[in-house]
């Protein structure tokens, strides 16, 4: 993807820059709303990445702008605080998503492949098969191996993600906000505990497990499981 | 600032000064006006009795009886006041010298016997056979009235200036004085003596009412930072354990050299970050429900389903840690005016709270019941090892856990956090010891 990162923080944006590149994307930088904002005028941008709190011209303002001159590139904002009011007005100015910093990398990567794949329709594939666990999002059916695994709609939806992103970790962080819907982290081991379940549901009668834990990132399915 | 609220006194004085000195002078020449006019009035009255009695004189007794009388007045020692002349102009009886003469009535000036000229009044007629008869009166007796009464007056200006200015430098040196004790007390008071309050004397006058009111709001400031003087002192003293803890595995990540220890060791770092972000997310979310500026996102919730899902997200978690969790619902209907995320929010964290501070085998029950017409309460119980009663006012301060859960993980922030989001809707949280365990009493305003 063509990524434009606008965000005043050099340091921040390098690191930015340096983690999304290393991950297989193309990145512009803007360091203030008005450079944003000329930049952003080239169509073939995937995603913009935007800071809230900005020089000259905020991120709200940026993103108020480009939807009145019709550029409909997907955005995700980054704010500082992460207030409900910032998240409200944020989407409400037509931002896509919203990430509090500090942000996992990890976290990072996902929003940003989730937005970039929104307009992509191979996302509502109904089947997904990885190794030998097999993924049916129109008859809600999970198989590893030939057999029929019984999952919770909590399990099934966590299995689902982690599907969507074969390979890769998903941060704690994004299982709670959706699946969860918290924006917010309770201190009991919630995620765990529903993810413990799926492990076993998954791996009885297998030898390795499907479901690894990457410790500071997340969660991620084998993609030979 | 001593100058300028100098300034502002003399300020005082001097307008009390010129508002005393204008009127007083608006009073004197009234006055002056007034008595001149009078007296000048009188005179005209007299001189036209005289000239009328001397009309009266001719026309009865003839003009030789006029002009005995004209003599025999004039024959008085002093001026002479009368004239009596022929249709010709020329002078019949009477001595007076005048430099002219009004056609009815005016004034004019009178030549005195040792030469002086002195302003006078005359009052002239025309007898039946055209001699013209005219009386005089000199005014230099209303001159007199007049220049005494400009004297009283300006010695009563004077006077009045006097009073005025005194009494304003007075009372500017008073208010000077009481401003000066409220100027003192509060440059005591921001060079840190916070101990200082404002003097009330027992007149309870005005600056007494202020400085009472003045004092209330120095012992509200008091409270609210001592207040945050303990708060600010438990957070520095929550954050040295997380961050002691952080700065271990830093430590130990620089000192491993086999690299799965060295990125378990930053995996650790990272989760000990996290709990701190997590303390600062939820001390944010406090301040932010605090200041009620969410309000404008409400709408309707429906409580029952959200009670629901939450208790079926946490089924697994209560029976891993060995704790029995069950939901009662009496009101289905339950509805009330919020935000859903934060509704969970303080619902989770009363199960967490539930979940983290009692033992295995505890229960934790919550029922949504309508306590009465257009109340609804969440009733978390559980029969743990509860709170006591001494220590639930301590609990609900930010950071203030009782001491029995100071070892236990979370930061003291649970009850805080729900108690704020209950009062941004309007509600109340209410503790009870139901010994043994801790009911917690979260009561909404219905919407329906």
């Amino acid at each position: 993807m063509l990524i434009l990162i606008v965000e005043d923080d050099e340091e921040l944006a390098a690191y930015i820059r340096a983690s999304l590149e290393s991950a297989g994307h193309a990145t512009v930088h803007a360091a203030d709303g008005h450079d944003a904002l000329t930049k952003a005028q080239r169509p073939d941008f995937d995603l913009l990445i935007l800071d809230r709190m900005l020089p000259k011209l905020d991120g709200i303002g940026v993103v108020a702008a480009l939807r009145r001159d019709g550029v409909d590139v997907p955005v995700l904002m980054l704010t500082a605080r992460g207030s409900i009011e910032d998240r409200v007005t944020g989407l409400r100015s037509g931002a896509d998503d919203y990430l509090a910093k500090p942000f996992a990398f990890a976290e990072l990567l996902a929003r940003v492949e989730a937005l970039g794949r929104r307009p992509r329709s191979s996302d509502g594939a109904s089947v997904s098969v990885t190794g030998t666990i097999r993924l049916d999002r129109l008859n809600r059916k999970v198989t590893r191996g030939g057999r029929d695994i019984a999952l919770h709609p909590r399990e099934f939806q966590l299995l689902e993600t982690l599907m969507r992103n074969v390979g890769r970790p998903v941060a704690r962080a994004t299982l709670l906000k959706t699946i969860w819907r918290f924006d917010f982290d309770p201190g009991t081991k919630i995620v765990e505990s529903h993810l413990s379940r799926l492990r076993a549901k998954l791996d009885t009668g297998f030898e390795t497990s499907a479901i690894e834990t990457v410790r500071g990132e997340g969660y991620r399915i084998r993609g030979d499981a | 600032m001593p100058e300028r609220r100098t300034r502002a006194t003399a300020r005082i004085a001097g307008l009390y000064a010129l508002s005393f000195a204008i009127v007083s002078l608006l009073v004197g020449a009234a006055t002056w006006q007034f008595t001149g006019n009078a007296l000048r009035h009188l005179l005209d009255e007299r001189l036209r009795d005289e000239l009328v009695a001397l009309q009266h004189a001719d026309e009865r007794e003839g003009r030789a009886a006029l002009i005995a009388d004209i003599v025999a007045f004039d024959a008085i020692p002093g001026n002479g006041r009368y004239l009596l002349e022929d249709p010709t102009g020329r002078r019949i009886a009477g001595r007076v010298s005048i430099t002219r003469l009004p056609d009815t009535i005016g004034d004019t000036s009178l030549r005195t016997a040792n030469g002086s000229v002195e302003p006078a009044r005359a009052l002239r007629l025309s007898l039946r056979d055209g001699s013209t008869l005219a009386v005089v009166g000199e005014t230099a007796s209303v001159r007199r009235t007049e220049a005494t009464l400009l004297v009283i007056a300006a010695a009563g200006f004077g006077v009045v200036i006097m009073i005025g200015v005194v009494g304003g430098i007075l009372s500017g040196r008073a208010l000077h004085r009481r401003l000066s004790l409220v100027h003192g007390t509060a440059r005591a008071i921001i060079e840190g003596d916070l101990t200082r309050r404002m003097p009330v004397s027992p007149a309870n006058d005005e600056f007494d009412q202020l400085s009472a009111t003045l004092n209330q709001m120095l012992d509200h400031i008091g409270r609210l930072m001592a207040s945050l003087r303990h708060v600010s002192a438990d957070i520095a003293h929550d954050l040295r354990k997380p961050l002691s803890r952080l700065r271990a595995k830093l430590e130990t990540a620089l000192q491993v050299s086999e690299p799965a220890l060295q990125n378990d060791a930053i995996a650790d770092a990272i989760e000990r970050m996290d709990e701190i972000l997590g303390l600062f997310a939820t001390m944010l979310r406090i301040s932010e429900i605090e200041s009620g500026g969410i309000r404008q996102w409400f709408k309707p919730v429906a409580l029952a389903p959200l009670l629901t899902e939450i208790i079926e997200n946490y089924q697994p978690v209560a029976q891993d840690s060995g704790h029995y969790l069950q939901l009662q619902i009496t009101d289905e209907n339950a509805v009330i005016n919020g935000s859903e995320d934060l509704l969970g929010q303080a619902i989770v964290n009363l199960i967490e709270n539930g979940l983290q501070h009692t033992p295995p085998g505890t229960h934790i029950a919550l029922a949504l019941a309508r306590a009465s017409e257009g109340v609804i309460a969440i009733i978390v119980k559980d029969d743990g090892p509860g709170i006591p009663t001494e220590q639930h006012a301590r609990v609900l301060e930010r950071f203030g856990r009782g001491e029995a859960s100071r070892t236990m993980p979370g930061y003291g922030l649970g009850l805080p956090l729900i108690r704020s989001i209950v009062q941004a809707h309007g509600g109340a949280l209410r503790l009870h010891e139901d010994a043994p365990g801790l009911v917690v009493q979260l009561i909404f305003p219905a919407l329906v």
